[in-house]
């Protein structure tokens, strides 16, 4: 593995909008595929008729069919470097069935690339009501990727034609969206590129002399590791308890704000159940103290086994995890086949947790363009809606204000199998 | 079709639980159109090894990822998972 600092990068946006084009061309650029295989998948292409249109989108398939062949064990998931960090690529699945294990997984990606095309017609669709551009880039904030970058694509095709004042409308539009989901925008690269010639990934465009800013690339190279949470307070959510022989207790998690140190008086929330942490361990090695992103078990004074499970929340006593009754969440409502109504029960999936809850009031609705609100009180909610509602688990369970600890301030929203909202916990209003 | 692949944690029943003969369970009770890429084991804490297992499974198929997580945890032996990541391949 690399010595460089490892980051995953999430590519994000409107289905066909140019998402393997562009990181297939982008790791051909940087030498990561020959000629010659490009050349290979161009003829391919071309056989079935598409002519060489899916040459650079088909690298990155043929590599996953070589991964599905074993050939490149490593290459499961697809790894790229530049001169400062070591990149893991996360190609968000378009079907919305993968959200609630995006929200819920453990490795998290630390800043996307936001695909959207320049062309007449898929722009609009991509950016507009029930297009992936809004619903990803809320995706992206909920997540707590802290840093992106907007890639406007197919600047070649003909309708867009290397045009300034299309990118500059493309441009005012995802501005409008990225801001209403809360980034500040002035502070995101947008950068004009064609996957398909290669124009600003690598080398600045000649087509385009208007744009000043930095290639694909060179924004790559401007994304940092985040810090780790050090200086926030402990949180472990359990992902399951053993009984070891001569060890006993032992839960097992993932570190995901705070440290852990050996001796430290611990508590279990919402059990309340107290001990002690004895000693910590990772990859079998004994560690002193544990931080953020460690996986680790550790062996625990005074908790008797049966008292701690799967879902709880591992806290310091001066600083417990938050027991929610009921805490107000604000959602996106992503696919529902009727409408959302007060009372209705789904299940809530958060860090280790899942939930029954209850929507006992909605509380207002906003305008996804604006953020203002629209609707006090609205008597349902459709898909496509962004609304404040309050929520009440069957049981009370640990969730924290995302602004405090967003690691476990999101949560998605599922019933019959359907990921129905996905949203941020805004405030606990009852705590237990 | 595009294919998705997941990375998730396998914890056993127990911490003397044969992981070989666990994988093998595994690979048995997944979905057909379910394939394991690979395998790796992460020492954990104690003696406890967990299983990290790639998988690669069609993304249309409405379901797909819930039939995998239920079949997990419905093998003998798997104590619970925990989803690491999923891309498309
Ligand atoms: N003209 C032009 N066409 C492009 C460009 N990028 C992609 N395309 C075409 O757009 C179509 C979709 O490209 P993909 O790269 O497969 O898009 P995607 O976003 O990965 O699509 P999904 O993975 O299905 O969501 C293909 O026909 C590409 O050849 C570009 O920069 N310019
Ligand atoms: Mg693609």
């Amino acid at each position: 593995m690399s010595a460089k600092p490892h980051i995953n990068l999430i590519v994000i946006g409107h289905v066909d909008h140019g998402k393997s084009t562009m990181a297939g061309n982008l790791l051909y650029q940087a030498g990561y595929i020959t000629a010659k295989t490009i050349d290979d998948y161009a003829k391919e292409s071309e056989q079935t008729g598409a002519g060489e249109t899916f040459k650079f989108a088909w690298v990155l398939d043929s590599l996953k069919e070589e991964r599905e062949r074993g050939v490149t064990i490593d290459l499961s998931f697809q790894k790229f470097e530049t001169s400062k960090l070591f990149y893991t690529i996360i190609d968000a699945p378009g079907h919305r069935d993968f959200i609630k294990n995006m929200i819920t997984g453990t490795s998290q990606a630390d800043c996307a690339i936001l695909t959207i095309s320049s062309k007449k017609g898929e722009f609009e669709v991509g950016v507009g009501p029930g297009g992936q551009a809004r619903e990803h880039a809320y995706l992206a904030r909920t997540l707590g990727v802290g840093q992106i970058a907007v890639a406007i694509t197919k600047m070649d095709d003909v309708t867009t034609n290397w045009s300034q004042a299309r990118y500059e409308e493309c441009k005012k539009e995802i501005e409008g969206l990225l801001k209403v989901v809360g980034y500040d925008t002035s502070k995101i690269n947008f950068v004009p590129v064609s996957g398909w010639t290669g124009d600003n990934l690598v080398k600045p465009s000649e087509k385009m002399p208007w744009y000043k800013g930095p290639t694909m690339m060179q924004v790559l190279d401007s994304f940092t590791q985040p810090p780790k949470p050090l200086d926030k307070p402990l949180r472990i959510p359990i992902q399951d308890v053993y009984t070891i022989t001569g060890v006993g207790t032992v839960p097992v998690g993932r570190v995901e704000t705070g440290v852990l140190k050996e001796g430290d008086k611990i508590v279990f929330m919402p059990g309340n159940v107290a001990g002690e942490c004895k000693s910590i361990e990772t990859h079998h090695t004994k560690i002193p103290v544990a931080e953020p992103g460690d996986n680790i078990g550790f062996s625990v004074r005074g908790v008797e086994k049966g008292t701690v499970h799967r879902g709880d929340v591992l806290g310091h006593p001066d600083n417990l995890p938050t027991v929610a009754k009921e805490f107000i969440g604000q959602i996106i409502v992503l696919a529902h086949p009727t409408a959302i109504a007060q009372g209705y029960t789904p299940v809530l999936h958060a860090h280790t947790v899942t939930m029954a809850a209850t929507f006992t009031e909605l509380i207002a609705k906003m305008d996804p363009r604006t953020g203002q609100t629209i609707e006090e009180k609205p008597a349902f909610l459709k898909t496509g809606d962004s609304a404040l509602v309050k929520l009440r688990p069957l049981s009370p369970i640990v969730v924290e204000a995302y602004s405090h600890i967003p690691q476990l301030g999101r949560f998605a929203v599922r019933d019959m199998g359907n990921t129905i909202a996905v949203g941020v916990v805004k405030e606990v209003t009852e705590k237990a | 079709m595009a294919k998705v692949l997941a990375a998730i944690k396998i914890f056993p029943s127990d911490v003397s639980k044969d992981l070989s003969q666990l994988k093998d369970q595994i690979q048995r009770n997944l979905p057909k159109d379910v394939s394991v890429l690979r395998f790796q084991e992460e020492p954990i804490a104690f003696g406890l090894v967990a299983l990290i297992a790639t998988l690669s499974m069609p993304e249309e198929i409405s379901g797909k990822m819930d039939e995998i997580e239920d079949k997990l945890k419905a093998t003998e032996g798997v104590s619970e998972i925990q989803v690491i990541t999923v891309s498309r391949a």
